[in-house]
């Protein structure tokens, strides 16, 4: 078992995993889940049953840019729209 | 973004909803975890060869509850300084009866936006594929201790999260030598299995419906209010709960108007729905009723 990498390390890596991210952008879980699946936070991941990672400031942005697009009132596949253009 | 110890983190996600004046059964299993925190502490990098010292496990469960009553003043202060802890009154102080005996109770809030922070990524390492750390293991168990673990995943999840911590007790040895530790006496694990089931049965549809026939089941959940004058009509008795509600210091939200609105008050719906309790002369008033979305 290791241990947790602390916010500084966090803050300073390129690569960061779903928990991680949830730890810096405070969101839920289940939202980057979805948002995952949904294709709207691209990821890397090695093998199948590895931990998928993400790329920490251009997925920050992404997530800070989808919060942003939900409170203008825009609907998941409206902001799936104008992230995919 | 602060970084929290173990035992913060932990006493973030149990202290929140639980009662301040009173050392409840729930309170004593979260003041035990958080003690039990602070040694997990010093292992949370060693690789544990002689397993976790037990002696200092059975000293917290034998714990008096004066301990537990510093420990728990202790934590509290130190999350008071980090503007993570506040106490707020609780629901119960609108109560006729509550009202009238000048009961006043308080509960603990955590900060939310830390509280979904340390909630969430323990749920994203837990039901996530990929390697789980020492400090989510430990969480873990402390939640199970706590029986705050069932507050926080779905029946289906701790049916993934128990197969993939099988596996890790298997593998390791500080998980094998931690799974097998209680801080929980024996008539406490009876105590946590009612208040779980009562909890379970509370909120369905049917039990709401119990509970407003009973209320004295949970109390909490079945707040009655008095109106001023008898007959009021569905606006004034609606003036009434507002009143009582802006004067115990909660932040109310009306939904729906009519003969039972629907209220939002502290993140919860409550419907209010007309009645009387029989004293030496009835009075009447409002009930609430936790309404469940079927």
């Amino acid at each position: 078992m290791s241990r947790q990498r602390s916010m500084e390390k966090i803050m300073a890596s390129e690569y960061v995993t779903i928990g991680e991210l949830v730890r810096i952008t405070s969101s839920r879980y289940s939202t980057l889940k979805f948002y995952t699946e949904e294709g709207m936070l691209p990821f890397e991941q090695e093998e199948e049953n590895l931990t998928r990672r993400y790329k920490r400031e251009e997925t920050v942005r992404r997530i800070e840019y989808i919060k942003k697009l939900k409170s203008d009132g825009k609907s998941i596949p409206e902001i799936k729209e104008i992230l995919f253009k | 973004m602060k970084e929290l110890s173990l035992h913060e983190r932990f006493a973030i996600i149990a202290l929140n909803g639980l009662e301040v004046e009173t050392m409840v059964s729930a309170k004593k299993l979260a003041v035990r975890g958080i003690m039990a925190a602070k040694i997990l502490e010093n292992y949370l990098d060693d690789d544990i060869s002689d397993g976790l010292p037990e002696l200092e496990f059975k000293k917290i469960l034998w714990a008096s509850t004066r301990k537990l009553k510093a420990e728990e003043n202790k934590i509290t202060s130190e999350l008071r300084d980090k503007n993570l802890l506040s106490v707020i009154p609780s629901i119960l102080n609108c109560d006729l009866y509550y009202v009238t005996s000048g009961v006043e109770v308080s509960e603990y809030l955590c900060d939310s936006d830390e509280y979904t922070r340390q909630t969430e990524s323990i749920r994203a390492e837990l039901l996530e594929s990929g390697e789980v750390s020492s400090e989510v293991i430990f969480l873990w168990w402390l939640l199970r201790e706590s029986s705050c673990f069932y507050d926080l995943f779905s029946p289906l999840e701790v049916d993934k999260i128990t197969q993939k911590l099988n596996e890790i007790h298997l593998t390791s040895k500080k998980a094998k030598s931690l799974f097998n530790l209680k801080i929980q006496r024996k008539y406490e694990q009876i105590i946590v299995k009612y208040l779980k089931k009562k909890k379970e049965i509370f909120s369905t549809a049917i039990g709401t419906g119990v509970l407003y026939v009973v209320p004295f089941f949970e109390r909490r959940q079945a707040v009655f209010i008095e109106v001023e004058e008898w007959f009021s009509d569905d606006d004034k008795r609606l003036a009434c709960v507002l009143d009582r509600f802006a004067e115990k210091g909660h932040i109310v939200t009306v939904i729906k108007t009519g003969t039972v609105p629907l209220i939002k008050v502290d993140n919860t719906y409550y419907e209010c729905i007309p009645g009387q309790v029989i004293m030496r002369v009835p009075i009447q008033g409002v009930r609430l009723r936790r309404y469940v979305m079927i």
